[in-house]
């Protein structure tokens, strides 16, 4: 399985290790190069220095053969965009978006794509501690 | 009209300025402390400073009342999603939005602006035209970037300079619309023959906008 991942956030690096110890094969894109840091050494996947939303980048990732797209970025706003160029212009069969807040969600709806709202998560989660 | 401006750096400023001057309503949002103070000490419309990217903030503007939404900040992921919230949540007629990264032109278009303004790429034509072909220029992109107006000066080294229209091949889907005369405007007919110092114009599409100009000068 092929995954490219939008966004090298921590949570991003974390993944992208569980992935790649699982043979899938992982392509991380991130427009800032230092953000490759937080990937522990033993990433065995590709990484692409670049804006996610340019189709020249997505391609370079090999989008093309993708069969999943993970929108992995602390924006929102390039979470939803991303996730619809990659829905409408590749036809990428599974797709994840994560996304802090609701308002946007409408944008990025469609088949194969799923929503995750973190702080839903992570209230949930903290909901159940607490009471 | 009912304009709501997203984005009030210098663009924007003047922008509203000129749409205030001529009487439209202007509402504008800047997310900046400083320059939303500062523009609404400056002109006479209502500033909101927030986050314009958020369907309440955008409520509160009145964007269900608004004619066209204008997304001008730096981000161009800011600027699409403002275009979209505004067609798909509130059905606003018309959305204009700034491109920041000609690279993220195709991307305005797939998801949906009306009119994405790609400030860098026109300027480029301008300047890629004055310096290599002097002849020609693009009057207009329109149907998503598809179909362009071209207007091609002929000169007596054209080589379809003296020609008849029909006796032209042109790509597909390219029509002659019109032919410039000194100050006259001709019908272009299969029988209209092209002179030295017209100026013809051409419909087609935005891909065989090089080839037309090849068949009216020549090999440039």
């Amino acid at each position: 399985m092929y995954v490219v991942i939008a966004g090298c956030s921590a949570s991003a690096s974390i993944i992208a290790r569980e992935l790649s110890a699982n043979n899938f094969d992982v392509v991380i894109i991130d427009r800032n190069k230092e953000a490759f840091k937080k990937l522990s050494l033993d990433f065995s996947g590709k990484t692409v220095v670049g804006n996610v939303l340019e189709q020249e980048v997505l391609t370079e990732a090999g989008i093309d053969n993708a069969d999943i797209f993970l929108a992995l970025t602390d924006d929102d706003n390039v979470n939803v965009v991303s996730s619809q160029i990659v829905k409408k212009t590749f036809n990428v069969p599974k797709i994840v978006v994560v996304l802090n807040h609701h308002q946007k969600s409408k944008l990025c709806q469609g088949e194969g794509i799923n929503i995750v709202f973190k702080s839903n998560i992570l209230a949930d989660f903290i909901k159940k501690i607490c009471l | 009209m009912f304009v709501i401006i997203i984005g009030i750096g210098k663009l924007g400023f003047f922008l509203a300025k000129k749409l205030l001057f001529d009487n439209h309503k202007v509402v504008l949002i800047e997310r900046d402390n400083r320059r939303a103070l500062e523009v609404s000490q400056k002109l006479d419309a209502l500033v909101i400073c927030a986050d314009g990217t958020l369907p309440e903030i955008l409520e509160e503007a009145g964007i269900t009342a608004c004619d066209c939404v204008v997304a001008l900040t730096d981000k161009d992921e800011q600027n699409i999603i403002i275009s979209q919230i505004a067609k798909k949540y509130y059905d606003v007629k018309r959305t204009v939005a700034r491109v920041n990264d000609p690279q993220n032109l195709k991307a305005f278009y797939t998801l949906g602006v009306d009119v994405p303004i790609d400030t860098t790429t026109i300027l480029t034509k301008i300047i890629e035209e004055e310096t290599s072909i002097q002849d020609f220029i693009n009057m207009l992109s329109f149907k998503k970037g598809r179909l362009s107006f071209v207007k091609v000066n002929i000169s007596a080294k054209s080589v379809s300079a003296n020609k008849k229209v029909q006796s032209i091949k042109l790509p597909p889907e390219t029509v002659l619309l019109t032919i410039i005369r000194k100050d006259a405007v001709v019908v272009p007919r299969g029988d209209t023959v092209i002179q030295a110092d017209d100026e013809v114009i051409a419909l087609t599409k935005i891909t065989q906008e090089r080839e037309v100009v090849k068949c009216l000068l020549g090999e440039v």
